[in-house]
C-alpha cells in the first residue's frame, strides 16, 4: 500500500514565559492511501497539536512530515462545527472555496451535489441554528469536502454531540468518507469510536507523546460503525487500547 | 389555534402589567410637574431660582416662535452626528489596526486606559487653544470622549471572536485580510452595533461639554447662557430639550441597531 503521508520524528515544544513545555516528543508514522487512521491518547497528550501541524496552522519544532502529493489539499474538521451563524448552510459550505479562490460555477454545482447526496438539499438556504447538531456536523463535513481534500483531518469531530447523535453522526460521517474514498486521520479520546470507524489505530503515550502502539483493526463482517461495535473482536481491541492508555482516575 | 384558559389568563396578565407600567410612568411625570407647578404657584419654592413647568413652556414657546430653538437644536444635532460618524469610523479603523498588530495593542494599552479614565473636560482649555474657539473644538471634545470607548469596545469584541473559527479559516489557508473580512467583522457585528448606542450617548455628552466651553449656538450654549444671565427658565427649557433630544437620538440608534441586527 502506498503511503500518502510520512511523519518522521516529529516533535513539538511550546514556549512560555515560565519555560518550555514538550507536547510531542517523537512521532514517526505512515498514513496510507484511503485508510481511516485514528489517533487515541489521553487528554492533553498532544493529539490536536499533531493535527494542527499537519494542517499547516502550527509548526513542528523538530522532525518533519512529507506528503506524497505536491501541494496536497487538506480538509480540517474541528471539535465543534464552527459554522458561521450569519450565513446559510450553503454559503457556509462555500467558505473554503472562497478563501482558496476556487468559487466557480462548477464548484458550486459540486457543493450542491454534495448537499443532494447527503440529504441536506432542502435545508441549503437555512441558517445553522435551524438545524440539529448532527445535521450541522454533516454540513461541516460538506464544507471540508467542498475543497476536494486529498486528506481529511478530523479533530474529535463528534465530541460536541450527545451520545445518541454521536453514534448516528459517526455512522453518517463514516459512510461519507468511505463513499468519497478520502484518506482520513481522526483524533479522538473515545476508544469505541476509534475501533468502530478505523482501519488502524495509533495509541499515543501521555504528554509529551510518542507512538506507544499501532493496531490494525480487523473486525469480522466489518460494516458501519454502529454494527462494528457488535463484532466479537471489538472488546478485545478495547481492552488492549485501554491498557495502553494507562488511565489513572 | 384555540387558546387554553391558562394561556389567555397569562396574556391578559402580561397586558395588564404593561398598562400598569405605562400608567405609573405617566403618573410619575404628571405628579412631578404638577407638584413642581403647584409649589411654584403657591410660592412655596422661589420660581426665579427653581423655575416652573409653566414658565418653561412659556420660554420654549418664545424660543420656537422666534425660530431660535430650531437653530440651537440643529447645531447640537449637526455636531453630534458629525462627531458620532467620525468617532465610530475612526474607532473601527483603529480597533482593526490594534487587532492586526498585537504588539501595537500592547504598546498602546496603558495610554488608552489613561486617556479613557481622564476627565476630558480638564483638556477643554487646551483644546480651545489648539483648535480655536469654534465647532472644531466641540467635535474634538466629543471625539475625545467617544473615540477611546469605541476603540476599546470594538477591539474587545474582536478579541472575543471564536478561536475555533479562526483555526478553521487558517486551515483553508486564509490570509489575515480574509480572516478579517469573512470572520472578524461579521462576527463582531453585534459588538460594533451595540457600541453605536454607547457612542451616541458619549458623543452627546462631549458636544454639550464642548458647547459649554466654546459656542454661540447649540443646546449646551443655551443652558450655559441661561446660567450666566441667571435666567433659570432658559436653563430648565434647555435641559428639557436636551432630555427629549437625547431620548429621540437614542431611539433612532436603537431602531438602526434592530434593523442591522436582523
Amino acid at each position: 500500500m502506498n503511503s500518502l503521508l510520512d511523519i518522521d520524528h516529529l516533535g513539538k515544544n511550546y514556549f512560555t514565559e515560565k519555560g518550555e513545555i514538550s507536547a510531542i516528543k517523537d512521532i514517526t508514522l505512515k498514513v496510507f492511501n484511503g485508510e481511516i487512521l485514528s489517533i487515541v491518547g489521553s487528554s492533553g497528550c498532544g493529539k490536536s497539536s499533531l493535527l494542527s501541524i499537519l494542517a499547516g496552522i502550527d509548526k513542528a519544532t523538530s522532525g518533519f512530515f512529507h506528503f506524497a502529493k505536491e501541494k496536497p489539499v487538506i480538509g480540517y474538521m474541528l471539535q465543534n462545527d464552527a459554522l458561521f451563524p450569519w450565513l446559510t448552510i450553503y454559503e457556509n459550505a462555500l467558505i473554503g472555496l472562497k478563501i482558496q479562490h476556487k468559487d466557480t460555477l462548477e464548484m458550486r454545482e459540486y457543493v450542491k451535489n454534495l448537499f443532494r447526496k447527503y440529504n441536506l438539499a432542502e435545508f441549503m438556504e437555512k441558517k445553522p441554528d435551524e438545524l440539529s447538531g448532527g445535521m450541522r456536523q454533516r454540513v461541516a463535513l460538506i464544507r471540508t469536502l467542498a475543497i476536494k481534500p486529498d486528506i481529511l483531518l478530523l479533530d474529535e469531530p463528534f465530541s460536541a454531540l450527545d451520545y445518541q447523535s454521536r453514534l448516528a453522526v459517526s455512522d453518517d460521517v463514516y459512510k461519507i468518507i468511505k463513499k468519497e474514498g478520502i484518506t482520513t486521520i481522526m483524533v479522538t479520546h473515545d476508544i469505541a469510536e476509534a475501533i468502530s470507524m478505523s482501519d488502524r489505530i495509533v495509541v499515543l503515550a501521555k504528554r509529551p507523546c510518542y507512538v506507544k502502539n499501532i493496531y490494525n483493526i480487523s473486525l469480522t463482517n466489518k460494516q458501519t460503525p454502529i454494527d462494528n461495535r457488535k463484532a466479537k473482536e471489538f472488546k478485545e481491541y478495547y481492552n488492549k487500547i485501554w491498557k495502553d492508555l494507562d488511565v489513572n482516575v | 389555534m384555540s387558546m387554553s384558559k391558562e394561556a389567555k389568563a397569562f396574556i391578559s396578565r402580561k397586558k395588564k402589567q404593561k398598562y400598569i407600567i405605562l400608567f405609573s410612568q405617566i403618573l410619575i411625570v404628571v405628579c412631578f410637574f404638577g407638584i413642581w407647578e403647584y409649589l411654584a404657584c403657591h410660592k412655596i419654592i422661589d420660581a426665579f431660582i427653581f423655575s416652573s413647568p409653566g414658565r418653561i413652556i412659556e420660554t420654549l414657546w418664545q424660543l420656537t416662535t422666534t425660530g431660535e430653538l430650531w437653530k440651537h437644536i440643529f447645531t447640537t444635532l449637526y455636531e453630534t452626528v458629525l462627531a458620532f460618524l467620525i468617532g465610530i469610523s475612526l474607532g473601527l479603523i483603529l480597533a482593526i489596526l490594534l487587532y492586526e498588530i498585537p504588539i501595537l495593542a500592547k504598546i498602546t494599552e496603558p495610554f488608552l486606559t489613561m486617556i479613557n479614565s481622564l476627565p476630558k473636560v480638564a483638556l477643554g482649555p487646551i483644546i480651545i487653544i489648539w483648535s480655536g474657539a469654534n465647532t472644531k473644538s466641540i467635535i474634538v471634545m466629543a471625539l475625545l470622549i467617544n473615540l477611546i470607548i469605541s476603540i476599546m469596545n470594538i477591539y474587545n469584541g474582536f478579541l472575543g471572536v471564536s478561536e475555533t473559527k479562526t483555526k478553521l479559516l487558517k486551515s483553508f489557508g486564509a490570509t489575515k485580510k480574509q480572516i478579517l473580512w469573512y470572520l472578524i467583522l461579521p462576527e463582531s457585528k453585534r459588538t460594533i452595533i451595540s457600541s453605536l448606542k454607547i457612542n451616541i450617548s458619549m458623543t452627546l455628552i462631549g458636544v454639550i461639554m464642548g458647547e459649554f466651553l466654546v459656542s454661540k449656538k447649540g443646546i449646551g450654549y443655551l443652558i450655559i447662557y441661561g446660567t450666566q444671565v441667571f435666567n433659570l427658565d432658559l436653563v430648565m427649557a434647555g435641559i428639557l430639550v436636551l432630555i427629549i433630544l437625547s431620548f429621540v437620538i437614542y431611539e433612532i440608534v436603537s431602531f438602526i441597531e434592530k434593523k442591522l441586527s436582523t
